[in-house]
């Protein structure tokens, strides 16, 4: 590695040196076949796999599909959902960004690095606009651009979020990367043997699954999301934001070993340069400083919601993380199923634990009790990609959700969803699980005498991709209380 | 590497109490082995001079012969000492999902639907136990076929299929009578996929003559790595215990030489 990643918005309008090497490399290695483990395809295919898709989408042909990839070895690996979402897709892009250096080195003798697209960089009002490489439909000699091969939204030429959309950098205000019980910066715990960690991490949803929805096409589905060009300017960025939230001071990186060996019953597994075997595995440990995986940039201040060495002050922290804990306050009554129409639903809260919660709330006396609240959605299924929704608490009957902005708790897109439902998928059908933190929003409620103890309306206002043809059921709405001691 | 980081993994709860349950059923096995088990029970004189003569009579005769209370208080044990490691993933499901001072209530409520499955599938499992003893006069050959069919049990799709239901969570309810049925509900449709999954490794655990209680930890080893792999589409497979033996074997699809030899 060794190479300085840089901001895209910094190299140069147009197709500046290092984004025409990409198409060049990308070029080259989309045109090996995909048996080859460094090929575009194979390393897309590492992301997600299905071979039924794929050859719908004629990206593969008729003959055999590399054993490599449905062994339960390099293919179908990427992980959502949990806390092994960032340092997986770290030690992917660190093994993307080797192959295309050694391609562009072979093609051109540069050397490259893999550039980040900083779309939330509030210094540059273009942030948010596709480098113009992505959309240009011929190379400067005049070729077909290779980095406009796969499909996205019609149209596409900047990230174009809605009001409500989850579109900023609101993750970065946690403190802990995982608290047991579904909640936390980085998503939620398993041993991998121990499923019970559906739970997505903050900076999962927002903004990184918003991203993949608001660029559209193969980017909604973690099986084709990898043969976008844009998907690795993306999760580069991802990955640095993950990079400058944790030197913040006061935010706090598990040191779990389970985190720190990687999955215990299936080992997460790169390609090297030149696809020869064994491949290169690794755990969390790999992607920390001094790791084979960790990546350097040239900046972890601007767009990444966090100043390094600065201290934050928006939130107190609530003490180490294994000694916070996490428990249901409330909950619905049954399955809810959002489609074309908004579904409400009436959480009924245990009184006692919700009003010591309440009254913890706000505290910020070193050592004194801290509550916050969270809204989960458990066991979310559905069949389209990407859906999203919008999540109101309160909202009176018939109210318009845009006139409301008080009551939003939060705004999900849900990626990978169709992939968690499938029954006999690696989550075994479970679904994906959401925290949403509704702290202020109680808090505001309660100043308006609004917060009733006892019970809390839920209006799931369905977003894109959400439909009666293809509706969303949610298991179970409950209330989580976190409590932790101020420190 | 990844055997190394499942061993630290079970540092961490609920494996702990697991085990020692499952230590605390092995013992039990062990002081009660003498009046209770299957192969006990087809040693017995008067029934080994029947079973040349008519097997169905031997097996009726070993079921008469033996009061079904010790039979069944063995099975129990037997449980006890292999199943609670493979509890630990719905175990926290139903620990998380419920209000704080119920939360052993609910445990114990899932282990009632959990338990009331398997001991109904205890006598048929003894029953064929005992009716294979008969008829393969004790032999080693009983055991060692239904370790191999247990090991293409193993293979087969169709296990894969049970093992990925069974580790679908369901809803839990948090307040009243809606809760306590729902853990029930849980332990119930668990137990049915775990009896499902696994029954031709708990039918051979039962059928062993001697050694039994290393029988028992074996089994109970097989089939907790069975458990702790990932689910994945059911499709022939290299059973989850030759692949511990040689990891090598899981990178040869056993599909393709099936599909193509
Ligand atoms: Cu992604």
């Amino acid at each position: 590695m060794g190479a300085v990643r840089q901001d895209v918005a910094t190299l140069g309008a147009g197709w500046n040196k290092t984004l025409l090497n990409y198409a060049l490399a990308m070029r080259a290695l989309d045109e090996l076949p995909i048996s080859n483990r460094n090929s575009w395809k194979f390393l897309g295919a590492m992301h997600g796999f299905d071979e039924e898709l794929w050859r719908g989408e004629e990206l593969i042909g008729t003959g055999p599909v590399p054993a490599d990839l449905t062994n339960g070895t390099y293919g179908d690996q990427c992980q959502h959902g949990s806390w092994y979402f960032l340092p997986w897709h770290r030690g992917y892009l660190a093994t993307f960004e080797a192959i295309v250096a050694a391609k562009v080195k072979e093609l051109t003798g540069d050397d490259w690095a893999l550039p980040y697209w900083n779309y939330l960089d509030a210094s540059n009002p273009e942030a948010r606009k596709v480098p113009a490489a992505f959309i240009a439909d011929k190379l400067p000699n005049g070729d077909p651009n290779p980095l406009k091969t796969y499909p996205r939204r019609p149209g596409l030429s900047a990230l174009q979020p809605g009001r409500r959309d989850a579109f900023s950098l609101a993750a970065a205000e946690e403190t802990d990367f995982t608290v047991d019980g579904g909640i936390g910066y980085g998503g939620g715990i398993t041993g991998d043997f121990i499923q019970f960690g559906n739970w997505t991490g903050d900076i999962e949803n927002n903004p990184h699954n918003t991203v993949h929805r608001l660029v559209g096409g193969y980017m909604t589905d973690p099986r084709l999301a990898g043969l976008d060009p844009l998907f690795w300017l993306h999760h580069c960025n991802i990955d640095r934001m993950w990079e400058a939230w944790m030197r913040a001071p006061g935010k706090k990186m598990t040191r779990d070993s389970r985190w720190r060996d990687g999955p215990a019953d299936r080992l997460f597994l790169m390609p090297q340069l030149g696809g020869a075997d064994p491949g290169i595995t690794f755990g969390g440990s790999d992607t920390l400083t001094g790791g084979r995986f960790h990546p350097t940039y040239d900046d972890l201040t601007k767009g990444t919601g966090v100043v390094p060495g600065a201290v934050a002050v928006a939130r107190v922290g609530m003490g180490p993380s294994h000694q916070q804990t996490v428990e249901p306050i409330g909950a619905n009554a049954g399955a809810v199923s959002v489609g074309s129409k908004p579904e409400s639903s009436l959480v009924t809260l245990e009184p006692q634990a919700t009003t010591a919660g309440v009254a913890a709330m706000g505290a910020t006396t070193p050592g004194a009790k801290v509550s916050r609240f969270y809204l989960a959605l458990e066991a979310v299924r559905g069949q389209a990609p990407a859906p999203q929704i919008d999540v109101y608490v309160n909202l009176p009957e018939g109210a318009d959700p845009d006139a409301h902005p008080e009551l939003h708790a939060g705004n999900l897109t849900m990626f990978g969803l169709n992939v968690a439902s499938r029954p006999h998928g690696r989550h075994a059908g479970n679904g994906l699980g959401y925290t949403l933190d509704i702290t202020e929003l109680a808090q505001r409620l309660k100043q308006a005498g609004d917060f009733d103890p006892s019970k809390l309306r839920v209006t799931l206002v369905p977003g894109e991709h959400v439909s009666d043809q293809q509706p969303i059921t949610v298991d179970k709405i409950s209330v989580l209380k976190r409590t932790g001691t101020v420190s | 590497m990844p055997r190394a980081a499942t061993l630290r993994s079970f540092a961490h709860p609920p494996w702990r109490a697991l085990f020692v349950a499952a230590g605390c059923g092995l013992v039990l096995s062990a002081c009660g082995m003498a009046t209770a088990t299957v192969p006990l029970l087809c040693r017995s004189s008067a029934i080994s001079e029947l079973t040349a003569a008519n097997a169905a009579d031997a097996v009726a005769l070993a079921i008469a012969l033996n009061p079904p209370g010790p039979l069944m208080a063995g099975w129990a044990l037997m449980l006890l000492a292999m199943m609670p490691p493979l509890l630990a993933a719905p175990l926290m499901h139903v620990w998380r999902s419920s209000l704080p001072q119920r939360r052993q209530g609910s445990l114990a409520l899932f282990l009632i639907g959990y338990c009331a499955v398997w001991m109904a599938a205890g006598p048929p499992l003894i029953v064929v136990a005992v009716a294979l003893h008969m008829l393969g006069g004790g032999s080693l050959w009983v055991t060692f076929s239904l370790v191999i069919m247990a090991l293409v049990w193993s293979a087969c799709p169709w296990q894969r299929a049970m093992l990925n239901r069974g580790h679908r969570q369901m809803r839990i309810s948090l307040f009243g009578w809606a809760a306590a049925g729902d853990c029930v509900r849980y332990g119930v449709v668990h137990a049915i996929w775990c009896v499902a999954s696994c029954w031709p490794w708990m039918l051979a655990a039962v059928a062993v003559q001697d050694w039994h209680l290393a029988a028992m930890m074996a089994v109970g080893a097989i089939m907790l790595g069975e458990r702790l792999a990932p689910p994945e589409p059911p499709r022939w497979r290299w059973p989850a215990l030759l692949r511990a033996i040689d990891p090598r074997s899981a990178r040869a699809p056993l599909q393709g030489l099936l599909r193509h030899g």
